[in-house]
């Protein structure tokens, strides 16, 4: 590896469901970039490095400011696929200067990251990937969005099948969230809390079926609000069997986009589109994850990113991840 | 920065509980400064103008892009005493390149105006001021840890009177908590945790005069930038009610904050220290001056030049030997125990 003049990518957390994808993921975009798969399993990270390729692994330490890692290891970037709940992670990215992308905040539970970027602004990059499926939604409703002179709302609705939930680093990720048992939506331009019957909502999924959606509020309304003028935001999951599995067959996942307005042309119109992957949600979240690394680094889209706190729908143009998608097997339907 | 100098400062919920606190704390600090206080009770907010001089009531209307002001309307500031929760006020300030104060986040539900500064951030200065009493706790207790090396712990409790209960927004607020994320963030064993057991949620912290109370965690913002700042493995803020009827007679609903502080001395010894802060006024006295010490900072009238765009907590603008000074000249009475 001391022949490439880049050091590695830690991808802590790599050798999970999602995080090993993404790791394959980002070989495909960038074949010469060398990665390190961190795990607490040092075996199981080794396997994926193979596989990987370029690769190496390394037993991270969440619960040590300087992760477990030697002081001769250096990295280019952090990429955490569990969530750590001390954010040494974060603060050894800062301490190194280094790119720091998460994908498992929601939103009531950004502020201890939002914090370490306001005490020490200009240390790194920090990419806010807990959108859902890592800007996967919120970039293509942007692209959807241009058709509009005038937004008035977006609705997205996604179908997560109760197989497809993720690795053991997701089930963390639900029972932590418990505590904060409702979210945030945006209602005739005022948010709001919704909890019980009120974060309900029934959708149509790709296939016809009606499903019983949630609110459930990561990153994707507040950066929506931010980058529309639609009044009324709100991202629905429906946790169960996805459309493919009712006949026999295996899980998919979709994406539901639902939004209103005034056409260019003064016409008013409802627009829906469809994203589909029909091996589900991870290969997804992986590109998301992937787009975003080589983004930070200034592989792909622009420069490297300069120190400050960013999300995802900033950095990365909408057409180029729908087609990194795309070549990923994702589908894209009007309907 | 000379005050007289500068295009007026618009307080919203300016003549609420804390604001009118707020704008009085201002007034003292800078005499020449020009206020607009806006509310939706023009005639209370025109009283309280008349009453601070330099000073002027305006109609605000949140359900208005323009906030209902007349289009060559210009402020040096916008300060949201209330929760906006159509962050229209946000905006507005954005637009206008002016710096930006919201006070009335738990630390829960910053995510809109997280996305909307990042979404443009080179706009405005905007300053996350949630922080319990206006941040003047968050300073006092950076300002309390300058003697240790390292901070390991940082425990605040504090003791209100039941009859200080604050105003409309402060009620508001309460329903937003109840209605929003009711578990308290804690840092416990270097982890943030949004606590729902009841062994994580109360504390037992003795008072300045030694009474005994049982705390609860409460969802403000100092957890976050408190450990942001100090990387304190524990980190907690806990609330206990006195009864009305325990005041000594002709004392008015004071209220007292406790802070502990537990790190490493430069000598490597390990200390424990507790101040008190006891103030006889409602609480929302306090949090008004630190809206006013925080503003006066913004808009460099001390301390340095005017803060530039960015996000900012309390304690990556102010200077804590400063708030600590002031509070002290304002009568607030702080000791080492």
């Amino acid at each position: 590896m001391s022949s490439n003049p880049r050091k590695p990518v830690l991808i802590i957390g790599g050798s999970g469901v999602v995080g090993s994808l993404a790791a394959k993921a980002l070989r495909r975009l960038q074949p010469d970039l060398p990665l390190t798969i961190g795990g607490r399993d040092l075996s199981r990270a080794q396997a994926v490095a193979r596989e990987v390729g370029l690769a190496d692994a390394a037993t991270v330490d969440l619960s040590r400011p300087d992760l477990g890692q030697p002081a001769s290891r250096a990295y280019s970037a952090v990429v955490l696929f569990v969530k750590d709940d001390t954010l040494n992670s974060l603060r050894y990215a800062q301490t190194h200067g280094l790119p720091y992308l998460g994908i498992s905040t929601a939103l009531f539970e950004v502020a201890p990251e939002v914090a370490l970027h306001m005490h020490q602004p200009t240390r790194s990059p920090i990419l806010l990937g807990s959108s859902w499926l890592v800007g996967s939604t919120t970039l293509p409703a942007l692209l959807f969005a241009r058709e509009f002179r005038a937004l008035e709302s977006i609705a997205i609705g996604a179908v997560l099948d109760e197989q497809d939930v993720g690795g053991a680093a997701a089930y963390v990720d639900l029972d932590r969230q418990k505590a904060a048992p409702n979210n945030l939506i945006l209602e005739d331009g005022q948010w709001r809390w919704v909890g019980g019957a009120a974060a309900l909502r029934a959708f149509r999924d790709t296939e016809g079926n009606d499903v019983q959606g949630q609110a459930y509020s990561l990153m994707d309304a507040p950066s929506l609000a931010a980058a529309t003028q639609a009044k009324s935001i709100r991202f629905d999951v429906a946790v169960g069997t996805s459309a493919p599995r009712r006949r026999g067959e295996p899980f998919s996942t979709e994406i539901n986009f639902e939004l209103e307005g005034t056409l260019h042309d003064g016409t008013r119109a409802r627009v829906r589109h469809e994203l589909v992957h029909p091996e589900g949600q991870a290969p997804m979240t992986a590109v998301g994850v992937a787009v975003g690394v080589e983004r930070l680094l200034g592989l792909a889209g622009g420069a490297p990113v300069a120190p400050g706190l960013y999300l995802p729908h900033v950095l990365i143009e909408p057409e180029y991840l729908l087609r990194r998608l795309q070549e990923a097997g994702t589908r894209l339907r009007r309907a | 920065m000379n005050a007289s100098n500068l295009k007026p400062v618009l307080v919203i919920g300016g003549s609420g509980v804390v604001g009118r606190r707020a704008v009085k704390a201002l007034r003292e600090l800078h005499p020449e400064l020009s206020l607009r206080i806006g509310g939706r009770d023009v005639n209370k907010a025109a009283a309280l103008a008349r009453e601070l001089g330099h000073a002027e009531a305006v109609r605000i209307d949140l359900a208005r892009e323009d906030l209902g002001l007349p289009p060559d309307a210009a402020f040096s500031a916008v300060v949201v005493l209330l929760k906006d929760d159509s962050l229209r006020t946000m905006k507005y300030a954005q637009g206008r390149g002016v710096p930006y104060v919201s006070f009335s986040d738990f630390v829960f539900d910053i995510g809109p105006e997280v996305a909307l500064h990042i979404q443009h951030p080179t706009a405005s200065p905007v300053l996350f001021l949630g922080n319990f009493l206006g941040g003047t706790v968050a300073l006092a207790t950076l300002q309390f840890a300058r003697e240790l090396k390292k901070v390991h712990a940082i425990q605040i409790g504090a003791v209100f009177d039941e009859e200080d209960v604050g105003g409309p927004a402060a009620n508001a607020d309460m329903e937003r908590l109840t209605k929003g994320v009711p578990s308290p963030l804690i840092r416990k064993d270097g982890k943030f945790l949004w606590a729902t057991a009841e062994e994580d949620v109360t504390r037992t912290f003795q008072g300045a005069d030694g009474t005994h109370w049982q705390g609860r965690a409460y969802p403000l913002l100092d957890v976050a930038t408190l450990a942001a700042v100090t990387d304190a493995s524990t980190v907690r803020l806990d609330f206990a009610l006195r009864a009305a009827s325990s005041r000594k007679p002709g004392e008015g609903p004071g209220h007292e904050v406790v802070i502990e502080l537990t790190g490493e001395l430069p000598d490597g010894t390990t200390a424990h220290v507790r101040h008190t802060l006891v103030d006889g006024d409602v609480h929302s006295g306090l949090s008004g001056k630190g809206v006013a010490l925080a503003v006066e900072r913004l808009l460099g009238l001390v301390g340095g030049a005017p803060v530039g765009p960015g996000l900012y907590s309390p304690e990556g603008v102010l200077d804590s030997a400063h708030v600590v000074e002031r509070l002290k000249a304002w009568g607030t009475r702080i000791q080492r125990a």
